[in-house]
């Protein structure tokens, strides 16, 4: 069931629409909870183990145990959850975290060790990041060896390393956190909680950072970076294709892991008092057990590491007959842990999280998930806009060349010196028999390969250079002949990274503003109520800053409702939703759509670029005829908006009633070009299609194969 | 001048050790696109069965050489479960955006790994060579005063002949045909009547068979311990990545450069002690070649199609 071709409303129309098929939408009220209950259950269990198990050391301590591995294992998540890279070195990240956040930023730098903290985050990033630009263009697998290999030297270059920074050999923890503010709202009188004290303290922090950890994810999931991130885990051609600077975006999830990792490592260093690495065995084994957890809670949902992580630690402390789970498992445990998470692989990939959302969909069944109320757009934001102010065809300069390309693949031209030049505002279509070249082509525009030789010229300038990525922000969009959508994200979240090259944030005044405020006004608290030497202070206070005013700091920090930039982005992803007819489908899981209608999903992610050129590769390949005509009216209304369209078709009839020019490739060369009427009878043309000797009866009937 | 000769005699030994393990990932790899993380494992466990059938079950009354036999076949056997239990149940899956089978491949490994230590034993042990010496060869030095064992020998010698052998195989006999159809084109060799099931599952058991082989042969040089599982499973998984997966002759050629420069950094370097860097020498090596290179020295470039 397909939904027509939207007609553009004037006004306002009664927003809601609903599928024809019975069911409610559920309670405005269960919307809601169901978004915010797993947060304030996380708040309400912390505080009540805080206050409940405070007076036993065995539990406090495991609690300070859990908290620090949730946040490592929530860093875990953006990386492997999120992104789809899996890191088997992060615990190198863990203890380095516990070296420069407790150990050298305290007893070598004089900060105060309260910021021993947030000094981790950045320092961990900053480590994450070098990895990073050195492992970041490989591929899935290939990124794990990487780390991998990097959790087997951190032993070595730590030996190797002993006389920088006063060496990295196992080293005391001097000057732990003074927890007297903390305790001065405890009652001390009880002993057992003035025994406990320091513990108890460690985990009231260990359980805000858990907490800020887990509201930076929340944000960042609904960031543009965690959209660029979800696509690169989906398909990293089409996010590529759609402007996200994926090797970039995979350094930003790696280091934003490395970071959190590190984050949780102060808090086992100030654990322990002690830091010291061990062996490259244990580093990977320990950073495959954050992977178990990961894994177990559920991956890429906000809850799953939390709970995947308390599994591991305070659900194995809990006693069965007197004794433990852990004692009870004793030497066990890292076989427990291996066959448990290879059975959770097997037989529920999902994770806890992913079968209660799964049980959760059962339960609600009655209810319509898409049956919220679809939000209008105004009928600008539903206007498909070029960037470049090329309106109609005036036959004028080129908006896209292509000069003498050309790509070979082994001793096969498969694009032979091809020149092709698609004037502004027309649809220019690309025929030819298969294997003629016409996707080669498409792919050397795109920057999906690299030309061999020749230029591709965008408004005259030469982009044949340039990543995929960029020549999508510059205003090439496309659509793929096997429809690379993005399948685990919804409708409009797909639309939503089309937009990518088009709303990013620029620095402004107001942001630099609040940058230099930040950095006076905390590097004043630091230096006069942290104890920290003035220049120490500054500096760390300007770290801070920058990072928080930074793309990233703002993704991290501050919540989408308050986003102008995120309230845009979604007027602009469902104006363009109603464009194609998709608007009601907006909250679906894209992957569920019918083929269709991931061909038109996939037409508003690209029209979201504002793209001044589409360029559309077979889209009405496999399609029913009475789809094919809509298809051609959507194509219709791109092109009279004024994007200029490159059609790759095998329709002949959509082809003949679109185009105002269609050139014809044949091996790799361009053996025909002009108006419809003149391409299909020129004679080479024929011959290309149905051999020599065919001209005829194909001359009669037109080229319609 | 023995530095050249110490340098070589590393180079051939440990670098055939490192391409045996190499060349299992590179099967595995070449026929499910996938990289199976328990093949250091695979190595320490035929080690320790070897281990546990000469002291413990023949009471070292059976000849090595019979040991090994058994203990290739059994390590097929291990390399078919883990296909069975760990990769097969995933069903056809998208490798690069499903991750189930790193962390099912990588859990076995250390599920096999900790069998081994609960149920064989948890400390590192010692098996003698192979053979004490060979015909002609005799426990010999070479000029400049290398000592070389006979085991050394065979440690340079059998894998060339393995390799050389499965090479042959898989050029000249119908399976091998069937094989590298599966590899090129899993779906196509299905459509030509060849079960690609059954194809992975004969590169699981070669691959375990392999690294088996790794294990005993080693043993004489570097013990059986834990920690060869990582050493030598990442060690093999570099040599395969630098030559190229899926290239038989770059994992070979892999794991003997890697060899080299270990040994290289371990005698020549401007630092005290050598063995400290050896491993970062290797990790520069392995970032450097993937940098010019990211499919490996004797890799296909890989070409997406859309």
């Amino acid at each position: 069931m397909t939904v027509q071709g939207a007609a553009v409303p004037t006004a306002p129309a009664p927003s809601v629409a609903l599928p024809d098929d019975g069911r409610r939408p559920p309670p405005a009220w269960a919307t809601v909870a169901a978004r915010f209950v797993p947060g304030v259950l996380l708040i309400a269990f912390l505080i009540w183990f805080g206050l409940a198990q405070q007076t036993d050391r065995v539990w406090i301590s495991l609690g300070v145990d859990a908290v620090a591995t949730a946040i490592a294992v929530v860093g875990v998540n953006v990386l492997l959850g999120y992104t789809g890279l899996l890191s088997l070195g992060h615990y190198s990240f863990f203890v380095f975290g516990g070296f420069v956040g407790a150990i050298w930023a305290v007893q070598d730098w004089g900060v105060n060790p309260w910021l021993g903290f947030g000094i981790a985050l950045l320092a961990g990033m900053v480590l994450g990041a070098v990895l990073a630009l050195a492992c970041c263009h490989l591929r899935g697998f290939y990124l794990t060896v990487v780390t991998l290999g990097f959790a087997l030297i951190s032993a070595p270059i730590a030996q190797a390393a002993s006389g920088l920074f006063n060496g990295l050999t196992p080293r005391q923890v001097e000057q732990p956190l003074d927890m007297q503010p903390i305790f001065d709202h405890l009652d001390l009188k009880n002993l057992q909680i003035a025994a406990n004290k320091y513990l108890i303290g460690l985990y009231w922090i260990g359980a805000a950072l858990l907490l800020f950890s887990v509201y930076m994810t929340w944000n960042l999931v609904h960031s543009r970076y965690g959209r660029g991130f979800k696509a690169i885990r989906e398909s990293e051609l089409a996010a590529g294709a759609s402007g996200v600077p994926t090797y970039w975006y995979k350094v930003v999830a790696f280091a934003l892991s490395a970071g959190l990792v590190s984050m949780a490592g102060v808090i086992a260093a100030q654990n322990t008092l002690n830091v010291g690495v061990s062996d490259g065995a244990a580093m990977v084994g320990n950073s495959f057990k954050y992977v178990v957890e990961a894994f177990t809670g559920g991956l890429g949902t906000l809850a799953g590491p939390v709970i995947g992580a308390f599994t591991f630690t305070m659900g194995f402390g809990i006693d069965i007959g007197g004794k433990t789970i852990t004692q009870r498992l004793g030497t066990a445990v890292a076989l427990f842990d291996a066959a448990l998470v290879v059975a959770v692989a097997l037989v529920a990939p999902e994770g806890v999280v992913g079968n209660l959302k799964r049980i959760g969909a059962w339960v609600t069944r009655a209810y319509s998930g898409a049956a919220r109320p679809t939000p209008v757009a105004s009928d600008a934001m539903q206007r498909p806009t070029p960037r470049a102010a090329t309106r109609s065809g005036d036959g004028s300069a080129a908006v896209l060349e292509a000069r003498g390309l050309v790509r070979r693949f082994g001793g096969l031209a498969a694009i032979d010196h091809v020149d092709v030049s698609i004037a502004p505002g027309t649809v220019h279509a690309l025929i030819g028999p298969n294997g003629s070249g016409k996707s080669t082509f498409i792919n050397l525009i795109t920057g999906i390969y690299r030309a061999d030789e020749g230029r591709v010229l965008l408004h005259g300038r030469d982009i044949g250079r340039m990543r995929p990525s960029h020549r999508s922000r510059l205003g090439v969009a496309r659509t793929f002949q096997t429809c690379l959508i993005w399948r685990r994200m919804t409708v409009l979240e797909n639309v939503k990274v089309g937009t990518h090259g088009r709303n990013g944030r620029r620095w402004s005044a107001t942001r630099i503003a609040v940058g230099v405020f930040l950095t006076l006004a905390l590097g004043i608290w630091f230096h006069a109520a942290g104890d920290t030497d003035l220049v120490p202070a500054f500096l760390v206070a300007l770290a801070f800053a920058a990072a928080s005013v930074s793309d990233l700091g703002i993704a991290l920090l501050v919540p989408r409702f308050l986003r102008f930039d995120e309230q845009r982005t979604a007027d602009r992803a469902w104006g363009l939703l109603h464009f194609v007819g998709l608007a009601e489908r907006g909250r679906d899981r894209a992957g569920a759509l019918p083929f269709v209608d991931q061909r038109r999903l996939e037409i508003a992610r690209a029209l979201a670029s504002d793209p001044d050129v589409l360029l559309l590769d077979e889209p009405a390949a496999g399609m029913h005829p009475n789809d094919v005509h809509q298809l051609t009216e959507l194509i219709r209304r791109i092109r009279d908006a004024g994007i200029t369209v490159l059609l790759i078709e095998h329709h002949m009839d959509l082809v003949m009633e679109l185009s105002d020019t269609v050139t014809v490739l044949d091996f790799g060369c361009v053996i025909a070009e002009g108006t419809p009427a003149e391409v299909r009878t020129d004679p080479k043309v024929i011959e290309a299609y149905l051999g020599v000797g065919a001209e005829s009866e194909a001359t009669e009937e037109g080229v319609s194969t | 001048m023995s530095d050249v000769t110490q340098i070589a005699v590393y180079t051939l030994t440990i670098g055939s050790i490192y391409g045996l393990v190499g060349f299992g990932y590179s099967l595995i790899f070449s026929t499910t696109r996938i990289v199976n993380f328990a093949q250091g494992t695979l190595v320490l466990v035929g080690g320790y069965l070897a281990w546990d059938l000469y002291a413990h079950a023949f009471h070292g009354d059976v000849a090595l050489p019979i040991i090994l036999i058994l203990v290739v076949l059994l390590s097929a056997l291990i390399g078919v479960l883990v296909d069975l239990v760990g990769v097969a149940p995933l069903g056809r899956f998208d490798p690069r955006t499903n991750v189930s089978w790193l962390v099912t491949t990588f859990g076995l490994g250390i599920v096999a790994e900790e069998l081994v230590r609960r149920y064989i034993s948890d400390s590192s042990q010692t098996l003698p060579g192979l053979v004490h010496s060979l015909p002609l060869f005799g426990s010999r030095r070479l000029p400049f005063g290398v000592a070389v064992s006979a085991s050394d020998v065979l440690l340079v010698v059998v894998p060339i002949i393995v390799v050389v052998l499965l090479e042959v195989i898989q050029a000249r006999t119908r399976l091998g045909r069937a094989f590298r159809a599966v590899a090129q084109d899993r779906q196509a060799a299905s459509l030509m009547g060849i079960n690609p099931t059954v194809m992975v599952m004969i590169a699981f058991a070669l691959a375990g068979a392999l690294a088996g082989l790794a294990g005993v042969l080693v043993a004489p040089r570097l013990n059986v311990r834990f920690n060869i599982s990582v050493t030598l499973g990442v060690y093999g998984f570099i040599a395969a990545v630098i030559g190229g997966l899926g290239s038989t002759r770059g994992a070979m050629i892999g794991g003997y450069l890697i060899a080299f420069v270990e040994a290289f950094t371990g005698v020549w370097n401007p630092f005290s002690s050598g063995e400290v860097y050896k491993p970062i020498a290797v990790f520069i090596i392995f970032i450097a070649v993937l940098a010019v290179r990211p499919s490996g020295l004797f890799g296909k470039k890989i070409v997406e199609k859309v």
